[in-house]
């Protein structure tokens, strides 16, 4: 049981990041490859606030989400000029980057050796150290990212947001500022991918770099795809699809370094015939142009 | 110390080299980045590993059969992934996930395979080197450097003068007319996989002389490809070797002033001012892009 | 005004002026430019020399979506309307100022947002009639033919309420009672006080709707006036020696 409650949570978490991609990728149109970026800034600013700092996990949540906003903007300049792979490309690149300064920067992160003894949220004294308790946060926050997300793709900006992804020259002749929502999204798609990095630090408590290499985001990326480009519940089915699943080849009686491999070799084959027979995912409602 | 950084970097620069050039000529024909070119590099090492120390086959033996292998493994992924997507003319980013996707299958296949211990092609004692001016190359690392430029000079000898080559390069600069004076694309397609998939696997044998067997070794390696073929001008023959000389030796020289971990990053760095500031490269040519 | 690609001169010395509620036609033989001042007008492009004004303003140096926000709309050679939305909402994204499209107000004021949506919406449907394509407004964009989707980019940009519309070729290839409909269209919107330039390639066309027509040939400008007159001259018909008035 307590099992269980610990594979929602990581669903919950996961929902919350393939949510954030969504907004970028499904909904805006741009390749965006590196998503994990924003995920490992949240996590090492909210472990590090409240290791070094002492600091709230709440505070360490906020200025996590905002220090990945702030990374979010920067990594949003390469889409004002670049498109399609070019632009994959260069997200890809930055999100190697960052999981470099995490790994080399060994004075600010301890490098590979990571961050042990993240201390977990409280409220009004209670520690939110069971299983139970974190679940709940973490379905509250899933719950905001989902009503702030259709907050903006449910109306005018979510229409222009598609418009960008069809055709992003029509767009502009109409009078819309494209770069503006290009760096908006990226920045609110970089908030919350930050939120999912701090619950994620704060509930396994220890962080290191390898939990956010590019695989990382390619597994993300694949999470939306596959649950449903510009389709929130497709968000929420994909990423709980691809995070119970590895699970299950642990109860086939798996020995973990088949499982591993394994998961991975699902993961990619998956993607390969998403891109060849179905672009759109299985609730999607858009595909790559 | 300068010199050694700098043998380094042509070691390293020849190997890379090696692999921009096959990713090169495969993106001359089909425009789209063959991301997974990285792990017919892998692969070759590892048939190699199976064929020279496994089977005690002799290894110039094996390292043909191994590039022979990668040549073969590159067009089974174009025909089996690619071609149903051309096919469906998807867009160059598709192609460029469905390549990370075939990646990734194909790496985990390989750790399931031979386990995700490291291996070695080394055998037979370590030899003393020779000395260049203050630096240190030992026969190993001259035996690389001599076959990559070996390499590179029959693929541009191919390219430039026979029948096939000219016919590659009529498809990649205009595919409709090549099929008018009747060259079939598709033929030619197959051609550039294997040819460019074939030297990413000698690339991948020969850095396995130096370095470890692993099966993540061919991430790092089709990085690199892209960044020099960028750097050097996507699509650009000569390009990709210059690009690959470039990175190598400027990697290298780097570690002087910053700490080896960094490497990655640097590149990277290198290729996202590229992206941004000249994205056809150095000797790349500005290709008229319809906008409108 | 003059434009240079690597060499090719696409624009050399090109000068006019536009008359505010009048139809102009734009002609000249392919790769004349016509579509290249429309791109340097519109911000899509930088012309090497020169500049353009509207009503006063410069806007050489504007990028293309401020010059659509100081009244210019316009149509593409390819059309280009959002195929993965539908027709209506392609309509609803022609209207400036519509608060909903920032993110403050789509976080915050739901509530307006709604209102104004429905508005929006009530509007497009408006538009949509006057062209003869309301009853498709629930199919996506790229379920339409190809006079469908003439007419959807000719309503959206209609709908954005600009002074001067630059059309590329809003007659290409499609029917004759089309055709007929967006001429009547252009018409109306003349003697509602709007300024139209579109480019054709049909001398018909050109001859049955516009007060003036100017004439490009490789970047120059061979030719500016009244129909008639442009019929007759010598050097416009050299300029298309050897090519028959098509008549779709």
């Amino acid at each position: 049981m307590e099992y269980l409650l610990h594979i929602l949570v990581i669903c919950g978490i996961y929902s919350i990041l393939t949510l954030s991609l969504n907004l970028v990728v499904g909904y805006t149109g741009l390749a965006s490859l590196g998503h994990a970026a924003f995920f490992c800034v949240g996590a090492y600013i909210s472990a590090l606030l409240s290791l070094n700092f002492g600091l709230s996990p709440w505070i360490g949540l906020l200025l996590g989400a905002c220090g990945a906003a702030a990374a979010g903007a920067v990594i949003s300049v390469p889409s004002l000029r670049l498109k399609g792979d070019y632009l994959a490309l260069a997200t890809f690149g930055a999100g190697v980057i960052v999981y470099q300064i995490a790994k080399n920067w060994v004075s600010l992160t301890r490098g590979p050796m990571g961050l042990p003894g993240i201390p977990s949220f409280s409220i009004f004294g209670f520690a939110l150290d069971s299983t139970w308790s974190y679940l709940i946060l973490v379905a509250v926050l899933t719950g905001v990212t989902v009503f702030v997300l259709q907050r903006l793709v449910g109306g005018a900006y979510g229409r222009v947001l598609r418009s960008i992804r069809d055709d992003e020259i029509a767009s502009e002749a109409l009078g819309k500022h494209t770069d503006k929502y290009k760096l908006q999204v990226f920045v609110v798609g970089a908030f919350f991918a930050g939120i999912a990095g701090s619950l994620y630090a704060h509930y396994i408590t220890f962080i290191d770099p390898s939990s956010f290499t590019v695989m990382e985001s390619i597994t993300i990326l694949l999470m939306v795809i596959f649950g449903g480009m510009g389709s929130i519940k497709g968000s929420l089915v994909g990423a709980t699809l691809l995070v119970i699943f590895p699970e299950m080849l642990r109860f086939l009686g798996m020995p973990s370094s088949i499982a591993a491999p394994m998961r991975q070799m699902i993961y990619g084959l998956l993607l390969v015939v998403l891109m060849i027979r179905r672009p759109k995912g299985v609730l999607g409602k858009y595909g790559f142009r | 110390m300068f010199e050694q950084l700098f043998v380094n970097g042509l070691i390293a620069g020849g190997i890379y080299a090696l692999v921009a050039l096959g990713f090169s000529l495969i993106y001359r024909t089909v425009k789209f980045f063959h991301f997974a070119h990285g792990i017919v590099y892998t692969a070759a090492a590892y048939v190699a590993y199976s064929l020279a120390i496994q089977l005690g086959m002799h290894f110039v033996l094996a390292f043909a059969l191994a590039m022979l292998f990668a040549g073969i493994l590159g067009v089974l992924i174009d025909r089996t992934v690619y071609s149903p997507l051309r096919r469906k003319n998807a867009s160059n980013l598709i192609f460029l996930l469905a390549s990370f996707g075939v990646f990734v299958f194909l790496q985990n296949l390989i750790q399931m395979l031979y386990g995700a211990q490291i291996l070695s092609l080394r055998t037979g004692p370590v030899t003393e080197g020779y000395h260049v001016f203050s630096a240190v190359i030992t026969p190993i690392q001259i035996t690389i450097l001599a076959v990559s430029v070996a390499l590179m000079v029959v693929l541009w000898l191919f390219i430039m003068k026979t029948k096939l080559g000219k016919a590659m390069r009529a498809v990649s600069d205009d595919p409709i007319g090549a099929n008018v004076v009747g060259i079939n694309p598709e033929k030619t397609i197959s051609l550039s996989f294997l040819i460019g998939s074939a030297l990413a696997g000698a690339a991948g044998v020969l850095i396995a002389l130096e370095t470890n067997i692993e099966p993540t070794m061919g991430f790092s390696a089709i990085l690199k490809g892209i960044i020099a073929s960028i750097v050097g001008g996507i699509g650009n023959i000569p390009g990709a070797m210059f690009g690959g000389f470039f990175l190598g030796i400027a990697e290298n020289l780097g570690i002087a002033w910053i700490p080896s971990g960094w490497k990655d990053a640097i590149s990277f760095g290198i290729l996202i001012v590229f992206l941004l500031v000249r994205p056809r490269g150095i000797l790349g040519i500005r290709t008229e892009k319809e906008v409108l | 005004m003059r434009k240079e690609f690597g060499g090719i001169v696409a624009l050399d010395a090109l000068s006019f002026t536009l008359e505010k509620g009048t139809i102009t036609g734009l002609i000249g033989p392919n790769g004349a430019g016509k579509t290249t001042a429309f791109n340097v007008l519109t911000g899509f492009c930088r012309p090497d020399e020169g500049s353009a004004h509207f009503n006063g303003t410069g806007i050489t140096d504007l990028p293309p979506f401020k010059i659509a926000r100081l009244g210019i709309g316009r149509t593409f050679q390819n059309i280009r309307i959002f195929p993965q939305i539908t027709v209506l909402e392609n309509l609803m994204l022609a209207p400036r100022g519509q608060k909903g499209e920032n993110i403050l107000p789509a976080l915050f004021r739901p509530q307006q947002v709604e209102t104004d949506e429905k508005r929006a919406g009530e509007e497009a449907s408006r538009h949509l009639e006057t062209v003869g394509l309301v009853d498709k407004k629930d199919e996506l964009a790229e379920n339409l033919s190809h006079g469908q989707r003439k007419l959807l980019e000719l309503a959206r940009a209609l709908a954005t309420g600009s002074q001067l519309l630059l059309l590329d070729e809003p007659t290409a290839g499609v029917f004759p009672e089309t055709r007929n409909k967006i001429l009547d269209l252009l018409q109306a919107l003349r003697k509602a006080g709007k300024t139209i330039l579109f480019i054709e390639h049909d001398m018909n066309v050109v001859t049955r709707i516009s007060d003036t027509v100017i004439v490009l040939n490789y970047g120059r400008k061979i030719a500016e006036g009244p129909p008639e007159k442009i019929k007759s001259n010598k050097e416009v018909v050299e300029a298309y020696l050897g090519r028959s008035n098509a008549t779709t």
